[in-house]
């Protein structure tokens, strides 16, 4: 048998309602996998109907060389086909991000509207939305997603105070969170006194800046549902870029009469912001850094995210652009993500976590070093001939000099 | 992005064992028949895309195993469907009165919203082998005016008859159920009195 051409690709993602109705897929058209998405949904049925009264569904099938991994929703489902090295929990990771960015393009009403009308076709809705989902797969395949953190630029912390500053004196009641950030970075983030704000709901606004260009030429008021703010509705963006630059501001409120206040408040931001705005871009330009700032010569790359603020930075690689340094070539970090992967699998198994965790696996060519308390995480990679003794000493180094420049690393509140 | 409206409409076929259920799809989807009885394993599906009216629709039929070791999967398989098309054969009595448990089944298992005006569409296959006739065609279309007035088809697979008249009135059915313009209004406004936090879902 001929196997179709969508088929052939490495990793290939599906949407569909538990009708087994195509939603969206990454590759191909949703009509002609509508038989190959009736297969998957009797896959899912199949399993389901064996293990009846059990809260329980298929989770993963593996083969020889690929993966098939689920997610069940209440009313959507997702599946991933891969045949590439990513770990289970990375591929899950994904799945999570694709649903969770789905409802943000649609709020959760989607799913009681599926609940109690099995048969609607929500494929129409998602109209306008693949390159977003497709950058949404292509940044999380490189993300170290089991940080629950986002990555901002570094930049001296008296500079981003200054950013700071000009936002608090211009609140306006109004404003729940506000933004500067870039097509590839974040630079500065506002969260209204009181509120939170998730590092997902972070990421989503991200994502929608960054794969939608349109955004980028012009002035824009954008309903978008931040589902850890709020799943039922919508909250609205007014985005603007900076006059010739790169540099664009958001800024977000839950009242969608808003616009007028915010662009009020947004032009005052602006105008105060734009002395700045050289500082702005030469931080943009600073990532990916090297990891010889660190100033430890055993060190290849680190990764470093502290809870506090639900921040990471890393060296060597820029997951939401996919750049790197000739220190890091894609691959070699792929690689060494997934070692990390591997080594911090065991911190989330109560037994193994007890408020602080030290992993060091030895492979042939580094060793990985996985550390995690309930302040921070720790990832790095040396070399592998290295004695246990010197790895933790520079370890310890290596951690101390990170806390000293957390400030600048950083977006501190 | 294609412009207008998609469709996309979830068909399935049921009836006993050996009636032709695989064979009339694959005679409208493929043009092709085979003499050659293999038995349905828990289900097969073809899509098809056909205009109706000037809509472009696609039918993803689910084309389901008549033994009754299947049929386990009834509910699942059921789940949305936008049209039911029940088949028997012209030469089995026994075939034509499962019909009516068919269609009890189907709506005890699918649950849908408005089962008096679910589509259904009953067909009478093997029309090819007239002289073993056991069914005659007044008596399934008496049955078809009294539940509903159902859409009645005598088909051959075989010879190509009636299949893609069958077919058409199948997905013109299903699309009727789909209301013209589907309301889909999320909320608009979160703020208006202190909003809910939503509870943590979505994520992990």
């Amino acid at each position: 048998m001929e196997t179709p051409l969508f088929l052939r690709k490495k990793k290939l993602f599906f949407v569909f309602t538990s009708a087994a109705k195509p939603v969206w897929t990454r590759y191909g058209s949703e009509t002609d996998l509508s038989t190959f998405i009736g297969s998957l949904a009797a896959i899912l049925y199949k399993f389901q109907n064996y293990y009846t009264g059990i809260q329980d569904s298929l989770r993963y099938l593996r083969t020889a060389d690929m993966y098939v991994v689920f997610l069940c929703t209440e009313a959507l489902f997702y599946v991933c086909i891969s045949k590439g090295k990513d770990s289970l929990e990375s591929l899950y990771n994904q799945l999570r991000m694709l649903h969770t960015k789905v409802i943000s393009t649609l709020t959760d009403n989607i799913t009681t509207m599926l609940i109690s009308r099995p048969s609607y076709d929500a494929r129409n809705l998602m109209g306008g939305t693949h390159s977003a989902l497709d950058y949404l797969i292509r940044t999380t395949a490189v993300s170290p997603s089991m940080l629950d953190a986002f990555m901002p630029v570094p930049m001296l912390a008296q500079h981003r105070s200054q950013i700071q500053l000009s936002f608090k004196s211009h609140l306006d009641d109004d404003l729940l969170y506000g933004f500067i950030m870039t097509s590839t970075s974040i630079i500065y983030r506002y969260c209204r006194k009181g509120e939170n704000i998730h590092h997902i709901d972070t990421s989503l606004l991200f994502n929608m800046l960054a794969s939608h260009s349109s955004l980028r030429s012009t002035m824009s008021w954008t309903p978008i549902c931040l589902p850890n703010f709020s799943d039922k509705g919508f909250v609205y963006a007014y985005i603007t870029f900076l006059q010739d630059s790169q540099v664009g501001l958001a800024l977000l409120s839950d009242n969608s009469a808003a616009f007028k206040n915010l662009k009020a408040c947004g032009d005052a931001i602006e105008t105060e912001i734009r002395g700045l705005l050289p500082i702005i871009e030469e931080s943009v330009k600073s990532i990916p850094y090297s990891v010889s700032i660190c100033g430890i010569k055993e060190f290849k790359h680190f990764i470093y995210m502290t809870k506090a603020v639900d921040q990471y930075t890393m060296s060597g690689f820029t997951p939401s652009t996919r750049d790197f340094l000739p220190e890091m070539p894609i691959d070699i970090y792929k690689r060494t993500l997934r070692r990390y992967f591997a080594a911090y699998k065991l911190s989330n198994i109560p037994e193994f976590f007890k408020g602080n965790y030290t992993k060091i696996d030895t492979y042939k060519n580094e060793q990985i070093v996985a550390l995690r308390t309930n302040e921070y995480v720790l990832f790095a990679s040396l070399s592998s001939m290295l004695p246990a003794a010197a790895v933790v000493q520079l370890t310890t180094q290596l951690l101390r000099w990170l806390k000293s420049q957390e400030q600048d690393f950083f977006i501190m509140r | 992005m294609a412009s207008g409206r998609k469709h996309l409409l979830k068909v399935i076929i049921l009836g006993d064992s050996a009636v032709g259920k695989t064979s009339l799809m694959n005679q409208y989807v493929n043009k092709r028949f085979t003499q050659q009885y293999k038995a349905t394993i828990g289900a097969d599906f073809l899509t098809k895309e056909v205009m109706i009216d000037d809509k472009l629709v696609t039918l993803q039929i689910w084309d389901t195993a008549g033994q009754e070791r299947f049929q386990s999967l009834g509910v699942a398989f059921y789940r949305g469907a936008d049209c039911c098309v029940m088949v028997y054969d012209i030469t089995s009595s026994k075939s034509f009165d499962n019909i009516s448990s068919w269609k009890d089944e189907f709506l005890s298992q699918s649950n849908p919203k408005n089962p008096e005006n679910f589509p259904f569409v009953v067909l009478g296959n093997k029309l090819d082998k007239e002289s073993e006739r056991k069914v005659p065609n007044a008596r399934a279309s008496q049955w078809c005016r009294d539940n509903g007035n159902m859409p009645f088809f005598e088909t051959s697979a075989k010879d190509a008859i009636n299949v893609d008249e069958a077919f058409q009135t199948i997905a013109r059915n299903a699309l009727s159920q789909v209301k013209e313009e589907e309301e889909y209004k999320p909320t608009i406004n979160l703020n208006g009195g202190k909003k809910d936090k939503g509870q943590k879902k979505a994520c992990c």
